[in-house]
């Protein structure tokens, strides 16, 4: 497909459903229209031609009658006074259908009964009948109608001269003189006539050949309107697979991105969960090949050290699952049992003896979850004792809980080792350690920083190298707001 | 067997550098052995030492390290001075799994083998021997 066709299907794309739906109904109206409109046409055509047909047998009629009266007038004979009668009824019938016609409640049978003797074609006697009815009033027609009355007004005069004639001649009082001003009387009504007979056709002519040019431009219009709807819908529904296709291929690379972050972090983790393992089967070949007992008993302290390193791990991977599986739990909390409590399980770590405790608290009962904020306060205070620094003379961890307007403020500051300004901003990354230890799993922080945010708080860290490091957590106290955010950063997080 | 190899250990763990450093003076009376913790530390030791290396230098290179891992250090090992790196043979020891980073050690032009560790003394003896 080219560019320019993908630019114009992409402009569609704004379509809702409701723009579809109406473009939908535009169609089946337009579809609609097309086919009634062809239809009444159709309709008024196939009148239009039985009244131009009827003008022609009217019309004969009326010739035909004029011709046997003149034939009459000329012998006498009582045939040509019959067969005039008779030629006559024709255009009789048409006036007598007219008349009914023009009633608001004129009998079908009758109008009918008028037409048949009009020498019109039964079949089209329906459609002569919804012509007169619904178009009567309108110019054409009104047109029409007016000239047949008056036609007909002729005709009554033609008559009244006949039998005028009728009983002169069957009485004997016929005369010569009658006999020419007769005949030129007939000869002028008759042309009177033809004069109405051609306006009406005319009439009726004009008005199908404009009937004509309407049906073309309605068709036109209509054809028009489908077709375009039509190319809107379809365009509009290329448009949709097309978008829905991107969708899909953006969830695709996601998807891949996702498992590649989830193998990144398996082979990350089994060569953390490994790293002991290898250095347990080094210690233990050296023990083989030692016969010094202390030497021995070295190696198993290494053992016993690379041993716990491993614990921690999986400690860490534990917390890293829970945090990421086990749901909020909101309740009250008090913070003050939840930061004593991970200070005493802290308390008999390795170098935990030398440092001295000290803690603040301000702020107690949060509404909040225990559980993240159990794996926060233990992550930062078992940071702090493993990082502390043996160099100084005396070594110091304090904890201090204050509320603001908003917030729960936790701070957790020590005199340790301090992080360098260019680590500060990847501590929080997942498997980050830095250069100077090798203590960490890479995990401690990250899942600190996850566990906050999943609080709806947010964690910051001062510090300076060899100086000690301050760690400042702030949790909200109404937790319903952080809600949406908590499920964005679920989304937006790859091993989710 | 090349005996006045100098060895240099980079690995940040201090308990596998112990290891590794015992194993080679017990197992292969390596006498002449040099440690750092990082791929930065051991270019710096390149720089510094390098004209102290005498006939020839094995690197045994680990691939997680803090600061410049081992495929970092191997990119940055490119521009070492060519007197340095005609002496000098690459022996990568790590405890990894990952498929990726196994291909890229064994790919590697600079790379003469990769070992799962402790350090294999065996296969280590061996591939000096079939060297010298």
């Amino acid at each position: 497909m080219t560019n320019r066709l993908v630019t114009f299907f992409k402009k569609f794309n704004p379509l809702t459903q409701r723009n579809v739906f109406i473009l939908l109904s535009i169609l089946i109206v337009a579809a609609a229209s097309l086919i009634v409109v062809n239809y009444l046409t159709i309709k008024t055509l196939s009148a239009v031609r039985a009244y131009t047909n009827g003008e022609s047998q009217y019309s004969k009629g009326e010739k035909g009658a004029a011709r046997h009266l003149i034939m009459y007038v000329n012998t006498h004979d009582e045939t040509h006074w019959e067969q005039f009668k008779q030629e006559l009824g024709v255009t009789f019938g048409d006036s007598i259908a007219r008349v009914a016609l023009s009633q608001e409640d004129g009998n079908p049978e009758v109008i009918k009964k008028g037409f048949l003797q009009g020498r019109n074609h039964p079949d089209d006697h329906d459609d002569m009948i919804w012509l007169f009815r619904n178009f009567g009033r309108i110019s054409f027609m009104a047109n029409a109608i007016a000239i047949w009355k008056q036609a007909d007004g002729i005709i009554h005069q033609e008559y009244l001269l006949a039998e005028e004639i009728h009983t002169k001649i069957k009485t004997g009082h016929w005369t010569r003189t009658d006999q020419e001003a007769v005949i030129s009387r007939i000869n002028s009504i008759t042309g009177l006539l033809t004069a109405k007979e051609r306006a009406f056709s005319n009439v009726l002519g004009d008005a199908s050949r404009r009937i004509n040019g309407y049906l073309f431009v309605a068709n036109f219009f209509f054809t028009l309107i489908i077709i375009g709807s039509a190319i809107g819908y379809g365009a509009s529904m290329i448009g949709k697979i097309m978008r829905s296709q991107r969708e899909l291929e953006s969830k695709n690379t996601d998807l891949t991105l996702t498992n590649h972050e989830l193998d990144n972090f398996v082979y990350s983790a089994s060569h953390d969960l490994r790293a002991p393992i290898t250095s347990l089967k080094g210690l233990i070949e050296l023990a083989n090949l030692e016969d010094n007992v202390a030497q021995i008993k070295e190696y198993l302290a290494l053992m016993q050290q690379s041993l716990e390193k491993q614990d921690h791990f999986i400690n860490d991977i534990i917390d890293f699952s829970k945090n990421k599986r086990v749901s909020l739990q909101l309740q009250e909390v008090s913070l003050v049992e939840l930061i004593e409590s991970a200070l005493n399980q802290h308390r008999f770590m390795l170098g935990a003896e030398r440092i001295k405790m000290h803690t603040v608290f301000r702020s107690d009962k949060a509404y909040s979850d225990p559980l993240r904020l159990s794996i926060l306060f233990n992550n930062l205070i078992s940071n702090a004792i493993k990082y502390s620094d043996e160099k100084k003379e005396q070594s110091f961890l304090n904890v201090e809980t204050y509320a603001t307007d908003t917030h729960h403020v936790i701070i957790v500051e020590d005199n340790g080792i301090g992080i360098r300004p260019e680590d500060q901003k990847h501590i929080f990354d997942m498997f980050f350690v830095t250069q100077n230890t090798n203590k960490g799993s890479g995990l401690g922080l990250y899942i600190v920083k996850e566990a906050v945010d999943k609080l709806g708080g947010s964690i910051a860290v001062e510090s300076e190298k060899n100086a000690g490091s301050k760690f400042i957590v702030q949790i909200p106290k109404n937790h319903v707001v952080s809600l949406e955010r908590v499920e964005h950063a679920d989304h937006t997080n790859g091993l989710s | 067997m090349k005996q006045k190899c100098k060895f240099l250990i980079v690995d940040d763990n201090e308990v596998d550098q112990m290891v590794t450093r015992t194993l080679l003076k017990k197992k292969l009376a390596v006498e002449d052995v040099s440690q750092v913790r990082t791929g930065s530390e051991a270019l710096e030791w390149l720089k510094v030492s390098g004209d102290t290396i005498g006939e020839c230098l094995i690197i045994l290179l680990d691939i997680q390290m803090p600061e410049m891992d081992g495929f970092e250090f191997l990119e940055a090992y490119e521009e070492v001075d060519e007197s340095v790196k005609h002496k000098t043979t690459i022996i990568m020891l790590s405890s990894t799994l990952d498929p990726t980073d196994i291909r890229r050690a064994t790919d590697h032009k600079y790379v003469k083998s990769l070992f799962s560790k402790p350090v294999p003394t065996g296969l280590l003896d061996e591939l000096m021997g079939a060297q010298a």
